[in-house]
């Protein structure tokens, strides 16, 4: 590999308007360093709706609101980054239609922003049911949202939290880690069971039992105010009084400026697998890029279009989008890992690859599990909990296409060989 | 020629590093990155700050040596 940073030439358009990335969250501040780092050497304008400096988004309900980070730990840029890496950074500054025909960005404020190459990253924001204007009501998207949050996590106060996922357990977790009364409400008697299949769900939502007051199986039907706090119906007519309510049940895509333009939105942006958008017919249209939240992109393993909600995936994408920008012949398939993280409850809960499918085997060691997913004997996915080495390792394998069975035999030795170690194990 | 260095302090062994560049990383049994080598040709720059990138804790740092 010759030295890009030197020796690549400039793209050829890069004479004219630039890289325009809409989005400075993780995958498109991604997208333009890894521009940089790749050899790309025309403007690069990043434009945001929030005036935030660009941050990143885990930390938000998990040690940004315990406080053991600040605002500052979460920059997604380091300091003096991208001014550095000369990216030109407009924040507060929402786009709202992009005109292809002159390939523009039109923005809210009237500024338009002409391209060469766009790279939508407008991600997602929380969905909010028709209650969450209430006082006292909160999803989590961004660092206000979190701060708004922290300030409601007053030791001995109540809260109930509406919807099971990854950031409603880690909402709990945080919200007991600050004292406060949580209790885990979701409609599912399984909640992870849609992602993890039905035993690895049970299993994880036995282990959520053991650690928070949970209503699973029963859903929230209305939240109103009561006397300074609020009051949640349950779906079996039941009622919870709680201080604050805090609302964890998915996504809206922020796809609004796009409705009137050609790209084609199907569940997300949808793209081919190296991240070209795609118009109604199926075809590339041409120098527009999506990546992160928003993106659907097809995902050659399943043989179908995945959208992921996840930071890896919006990292590995970024990677790509930045090469095929800069080598537009060059575009290579994406091959997602699927890998996601969740922190909650003192444990470290990691996936990748395909963690539906129903063959599955859980090898236990005391505090630390995993389950091994196969489909006609390879291992194509992998839930650990506590247990990063063998998440890598089966990481590893996944993508190398090896069988389940020699992860299950790693793991029942590394499982021996800790209980041999241990005394009185 | 550069060098990457890790902050153990910030690791937390989600090994996406390991994924992208495992002839640099690997992480041990406590779940922390393990620095395989440390001198970054120039020729290679380009994949470890890719690695680099995919820490979710911006861990590891790739810098002139
Ligand atoms: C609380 C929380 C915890 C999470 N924890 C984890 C985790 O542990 N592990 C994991 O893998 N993933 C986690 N995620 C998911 C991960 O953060 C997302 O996958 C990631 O943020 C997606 O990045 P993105 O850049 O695609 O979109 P987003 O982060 O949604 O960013 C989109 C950006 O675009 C901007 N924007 C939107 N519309 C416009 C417009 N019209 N004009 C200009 N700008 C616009 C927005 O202001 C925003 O800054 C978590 C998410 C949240 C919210
Ligand atoms: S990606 Fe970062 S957090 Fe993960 S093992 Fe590597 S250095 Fe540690």
């Amino acid at each position: 590999m010759a030295d890009t940073r030197a020796s690549r030439p400039a793209h050829p358009d890069d004479r004219g308007a630039g890289v325009v990335i809409v989005g400075a969250s993780v995958a498109g501040v991604r997208t333009a360093q890894a521009l940089r780092a790749e050899g790309y050497a025309g403007t690069i304008t990043m434009l945001d709706a929030e005036s935030a400096e660009p941050y990143d988004k885990p930390p938000l309900s998990k040690n940004l609101l315990t406080g053991a980070a600040s605002a500052d730990d979460v920059r997604l840029f380091g300091e003096g980054e991208a001014h550095e890496l000369e990216i030109d950074l407009r924040l507060g500054v929402r786009a709202v239609s992009l005109d292809l025909g002159a390939r523009t960005v039109v923005c809210e404020s009237g500024e338009r922003f002409p391209f060469s190459q766009l790279v939508i990253a407008s991600g997602a924001r929380a969905r909010r049911p028709a209650w969450a204007s209430l006082t006292g009501v909160f999803t989590l998207r961004s660092m206000a949202d979190a701060a708004a949050i922290r300030e409601r996590l007053v030791p001995g106060s109540t809260v109930a939290i509406v919807g099971a996922g990854f950031i409603g357990a880690e909402l709990a977790s945080a919200a007991q880690a600050a004292g406060v009364q949580a209790t885990l409400i979701d409609p599912l008697a399984t909640p992870l069971a849609r992602i993890l299949g039905s035993e690895v769900g049970a299993l994880l939502a036995d282990w959520h039992r053991s650690k928070v007051a949970t209503e699973f199986g029963v859903g929230v039907t209305d939240v109103s105010p009561e006397a300074g706090s609020l009051r949640v119906t349950l779906s079996d007519g039941r009622r919870l009084n709680a201080d604050t309510v805090l609302v964890g049940i998915g996504v809206e895509l922020n796809v609004e400026w796009l409705l009137d333009s050609p790209i084609h939105l199907d569940g997300g942006v949808l793209c081919d697998a190296s991240g070209r958008a795609l118009d109604a017919w199926g075809d590339p249209v041409p120098d527009v890029f999506a990546v992160g939240d928003v993106s659907r992109w097809f995902a050659p393993g399943r043989g179908a279009h995945v959208r992921v909600e996840h930071w890896t995936n919006a990292v590995e994408q970024s990677q790509v989008v930045a090469r095929a920008v800069v080598d537009p012949g060059g575009a290579a398939a994406h091959h997602p890992s699927f890998a996601v993280w969740s922190d909650q409850f003192g444990s470290k809960i990691q996936m990748s690859g395909y963690t539906q499918a129903e063959d599955v085997v859980v090898v236990i060691d005391g505090e630390r599990w995993v389950a091994l997913y196969a489909d006609g004997g390879s291992l194509v996915g992998v839930v650990t909990v506590n247990w990063p080495r063998l998440q890598m390792l089966a990481r590893r394998t996944i993508a190398s296409g090896g069988t389940r069975d020699v992860m299950v035999e790693q793991a029942q030795a590394l499982r021996e060989h800790a209980a041999a170690a241990r005394p009185g194990g | 020629m550069a060098i990457v260095t890790a902050n153990l302090s910030l690791c937390q062994g989600y090994a996406n590093c390991v994924v992208a560049a495992d002839d640099y990383f690997d992480i041990d049994d406590d779940g922390l990155v393990v620095l395989l080598k440390t001198d970054v040709p120039d020729d290679q720059r380009e994949r470890v700050e890719a690695a680099a990138r995919s820490c979710p804790v911006s861990a590891l740092r790739v810098t002139d040596a």
